[in-house]
């Protein structure tokens, strides 16, 4: 097989991938920014464009690609040493002001606590599948669990309501 | 039922994708690689490895000294043969002191420098007497032929073993002149009766006898720390023998105050018998309760085959 048709099958792949779990990740980059469209935006897309050049390395692609986006916006993050914008990017889909609160009780996690919660309790991935895809052990993620959840009872109340 | 953390989270979920960031991903990475992902555990497990190796090459460097050169003294593998009716004493490659003696006929023998006879256990080492041309017994002057068979006195049982060689180098007369010492072989079965003669030869009338020379360096001044560091063959140590009433026996670098300091255990002395008929009887008149340099092996955390005789030091 030529270089060519070999790279035309990995984007073909990647690309596969991208139709199937790129709007779930971009939602945990999003929230895990705290409504940074463009922060999210570079940490999704520098973590696809990376798998299509190292697809050939990487034994279990949308795990590398969900620990690849989460660094790369933690970098960013970091590099900025800023607390959440005071109101979150507007994005298709939602208002700002909705999640504003939101976005600012999920700042107050740490980073694996944020990640964790966002894809477990926002994005409906298990445990086991929450490990997978930041790397961590199953025991680990249900720590971070308790925790972000805990934490964001305090801050946006506890009272429950149900659901019609 | 649901808490409104979860309602707020669900929120989020409406967020949706923007269209054009397949087209962005195709065009490529543009931001800096990312950082290893445990930069400070590479360091750390780099650094550690550096000190470990660093540790042991200091560690080798200081002790290889003490190791090979300084404190043992096996000879070469391939041994110089001395001049036609010469005798030389030389240590085998494992330390073991052999005399190496080339006959006046040009033949060669290989003669081991310790008796056939062990008195309470101790190796006794044999001198070479140019003038008699005779090996004879230190410690019990029992005499020996230059080929190692038993002559007269001492109550050695048999001769001297004798050791098999191969011939490396001739000279031009066809003499050897190095060789390659092989196995032990059975010495002459010949020997003098259980009790020493009453009448004993002189022990080396009319000259002065050649023995064996270690190099000071080469000497261990402790017995405790020549049996911690476990070294391989023959060693020569210094130490005052010390027998306890039961008979236990140990090496002491020095007794003080009549405690036995440095020491190590010694195997294969008869203790009782060599207090009850040496000891006792001729306290201060044979050498074994003054310090002394011994020849000895370090076998299972004790020395081995205790010898003392006429071995000197040098440097």
């Amino acid at each position: 097989m030529a270089p060519r048709d070999l790279r035309e099958g990995v984007e073909r792949d990647i690309e596969r991938l991208y139709r199937e779990s790129a709007p779930q990740l971009w939602r945990s980059i999003y929230g895990f920014a705290g409504g940074r469209r463009h922060l999210a935006e570079d940490a999704v897309a520098e973590a696809f464009a990376r798998a299509i050049e190292r697809a050939h390395e990487i034994r279990d692609p949308l795990a590398w690609i969900y620990r690849t986006a989460f660094r790369i916006a933690s970098r960013e993050l970091q590099r900025e040493k800023r607390g959440p914008p005071a109101a979150p990017d507007p994005v298709p889909g939602i208002d700002p002001s909705e999640v504003q609160d939101v976005m600012a009780a999920l700042w107050t996690l740490s980073p694996n606590q944020r990640a964790a919660v966002l894809l477990h309790d926002e994005e409906g991935f298990t445990g086991p599948e929450v490990a997978r895809l930041l790397g961590m052990s199953a025991a680990t993620v249900r720590v971070h669990l308790f925790r972000a959840r805990r934490r964001l009872r305090e801050v946006l109340g506890s009272e429950e309501n149900r659901d019609d | 039922m649901t808490e409104r953390w979860q309602r707020e989270m669900a929120k989020l979920h409406r967020a949706e994708l923007p269209a054009d960031l397949w087209e962005r991903i195709m065009e490529g990475p543009r931001l800096q690689p990312l950082p290893s992902r445990n930069p400070s555990r590479v360091i750390v497990a780099a650094t550690a490895l550096a000190l470990f190796l660093a540790a042991a090459a200091l560690l080798w460097v200081v002790f290889t000294p003490f190791r090979t050169t300084g404190r043992t003294f096996g000879g070469p593998d391939v041994i110089h043969v001395p001049l036609r009716g010469e005798v030389s004493p030389v240590f085998l490659p494992d330390g073991r002191p052999v005399f190496v003696v080339h006959h006046e006929d040009g033949t060669v023998s290989v003669v081991d420098a310790f008796s056939s006879h062990r008195a309470w256990g101790f190796e006794e080492p044999v001198v070479w007497c140019p003038s008699t041309r005779q090996f004879v017994e230190w410690a019990h002057e029992a005499h020996f032929d230059e080929y190692g068979t038993w002559v007269s006195a001492g109550p050695a049982p048999r001769g001297l073993a004798t050791f098999a060689f191969q011939v490396v180098e001739r000279d031009a007369a066809g003499d050897p002149t190095s060789i390659r010492i092989g196995a032990m072989r059975a010495p002459d079965p010949g020997g003098s009766a259980p009790i020493t003669e009453p009448s004993r030869p002189p022990f080396c009338p009319g000259g002065e006898p050649v023995t064996f020379t270690v190099e000071a360096s080469q000497v261990w001044d402790s017995p405790a720390a020549a049996v911690a560091a476990q070294p391989e063959g023959w060693i020569a140590v210094n130490g005052t023998l010390s027998v306890a009433s039961d008979g236990f026996v140990q090496l002491c670098s020095q007794i003080s105050d009549g405690r036995c300091e440095g020491a190590a255990v010694v195997r294969g002395i008869d203790g009782v018998g060599l207090l009850v008929n040496v000891l006792l009887p001729y306290p201060n008149g044979t050498g074994y309760e003054k310090p002394h340099l011994w020849l000895a092996r370090v076998r299972g955390g004790v020395l081995d085959d205790l010898a003392i005789g006429d071995i000197r030091t040098a440097g």
